[in-house]
């Protein structure tokens, strides 16, 4: 579905924020981009959309290179939330969800049936929120609505970044469960970039470990803990026992 | 609803005082004589004239330029038009319509020129301001959805600019209305004529004939502009001003 190869960003004051990363993510699947501050994973997903040109190498969506695609035409068929939300201020709810289908020409009717739809599916009530302003919400209410408008108009693929990052942590822990629950309904291919471990481990299928621009391990959860390629990812997953007996938990939690 | 209260107040006050004065028959036949009717109303349209037209001009400046600085590769401009701007407010509008009438001659025209130079300011850099303060995330997460760049402008920036821009305007206008008393200096006409005479004759009631009206005209116009300001600014904007 998505595949990277060799991506590399190097910004113009020479700074190389990406070096040759590729991986690929399969339909459906859930992959996380995992690492420190300013070790490439947002750059590498904002690659993917576009919103940061690629310096070399190519990312294919469904075998088609994403630079040969108009880069709006681009976007309106990725999904895209992010940490500090961007809610339209002056549009209501209902507005704000149905954003990528207007852009796409639908009309009002289905656009609003969509954001009803979509509301429901993040547990909001739409008759109570359909018509309330982003300044009316709350975090985790206006959180949701960004994800029910990443979600607008259907994309197959959906883009996070860190999109829980900002939301109190018992907040966050009801937002994941529901994201996953969400997810194995709609089943997207997602991409979700954090730097919290934790919240890799309960989402992902697969992580990808990013270190100083560089994919130091492509994996599932599980091999991550258990199978760490190399002494830095050993110590990312927890060279403490206790972090370490924690993840295992949530995996463990994750199969059954 | 106070507020309103204080206006209503102070313009009725003005207004009084315009009519009182105007109507002092006792001191018709003194040397220092109040201004007639026919006077007090000619002068009054003549400064609503001239605050029109400078206003119209600023704006028509201004908020194109404003926003243009705004833009990516003319952002390194915004320093430059801003500031320069600002230095143009800091010198006392006295000295700008003053420097008029060596530069453009005796008249009309001199005064609006000092009234548009004086007037810029606050509507370029709400302009500016309210285009460049919108949370970089509203404009990226446009982006990211698809929008194009009319359509982030058009669709998500001016409108979310708007209310700022218009209160610019407003500011601009009060301050205008004010500034504009000097015209006469330069040839121009307005309240100032009378105002002016009266600081002239050291006679406060002249004094007064002609602040009164200048004061109802500046809380008129600042009413209205602020009516047609709410009218503009979206409701979900209006719903975050009454929750703060």
């Amino acid at each position: 579905m998505i595949k990277l190869d060799k991506v590399t960003k190097v910004y113009p004051d020479g700074t190389k924020a990406v070096k040759k990363v590729s991986f690929e993510v399969n339909e459906g699947e859930f992959c996380v981009l995992l690492g420190t501050s300013g070790c490439g994973k947002t750059t590498t997903m904002k690659m993917i959309n576009r919103l940061i040109p690629i310096t070399s190498g190519k990312i294919y969506i469904d075998g088609v290179d994403n630079t040969k695609m108009n880069e709006n035409e681009l976007r309106r068929n990725i999904g895209y939330a992010i940490q500090e939300i961007g809610l339209f201020p002056h549009m209501t709810v209902g507005q704000n969800i149905g954003t990528v289908p207007e852009l796409k020409g639908w009309p009002k009717a289905e656009r609003r049936q969509r954001a009803e739809k979509l509301l429901k599916l993040v547990e909001m009530d739409p008759a109570e929120f359909m018509d309330k302003y982003p300044s009316e919400l709350s975090g985790g209410q206006a959180q949701r609505v960004g994800v029910a408008r990443a979600l607008g108009a259907d994309p197959p693929v959906l883009l996070m970044d860190e999109p829980f990052g900002a939301i109190d942590p018992i907040t966050r822990a009801v937002l994941q469960d529901e994201f996953l629950k969400v997810q194995r309904e709609i089943k997207k291919t997602i991409i979700f970039v954090t730097h919290d471990i934790f919240e890799a481990v309960k989402m992902a299928d697969r992580i990808a470990l990013m270190n100083e621009g560089q994919l130091v391990q492509y994996d599932t959860p599980d091999n991550l803990i258990h199978k760490p390629r190399n002494k830095f990812v050993a110590d990312f997953v927890g060279a403490d026992k206790a972090i370490k007996k924690a993840l295992e938990e949530i995996a463990q939690r994750r199969q059954n | 609803m106070r507020r309103y209260i204080v206006l209503i107040t102070l313009l009725t006050l003005c207004i009084v005082a315009t009519v009182v004065i105007t109507n002092m028959e006792w001191i018709k036949e003194g040397v220092y004589r109040p201004f007639p009717w026919g006077d007090v109303l000619n002068c009054t349209r003549a400064h609503l004239e001239m605050v029109l037209i400078a206003e119209a001009i600023a704006i028509a400046i201004a908020v194109p330029l404003g926003i243009l600085v705004t833009r990516p590769g003319f952002k390194r401009l915004s320093t430059p038009v801003i500031g320069g701007a600002s230095v143009g407010q800091s010198v006392p509008s006295l000295a700008v319509i003053a420097i008029m009438a060596p530069i453009l001659g005796f008249g009309f025209q001199s005064a609006i020129v000092a009234l548009v130079i004086y007037g810029l300011l606050p509507i370029l850099r709400n302009s500016y301001a309210g285009i460049n303060n919108i949370d970089p995330a509203i404009v990226q997460a446009a982006r990211g959805m698809g929008m194009t760049r009319a359509q982030i402008a058009r669709k998500i920036e001016l409108p979310l600019a708007l209310p700022v821009i218009m209160a610019g305007i407003r500011i601009s206008t009060i301050i205008t209305v004010g500034t504009a008393e000097l015209a006469v200096l330069v040839g121009g006409a307005g309240l100032g004529r009378i105002t002016l005479s009266g600081v002239f004759s050291r006679q406060v009631l002249l004094i007064l004939q002609g602040a009164a009206p200048t004061a109802a005209l500046a809380i008129t116009l600042g009413f209205i502009l602020g009516r047609v300001e709410h009218f503009l600014t979206a409701r979900g904007l209006r719903v975050k001003a009454e929750l703060a």
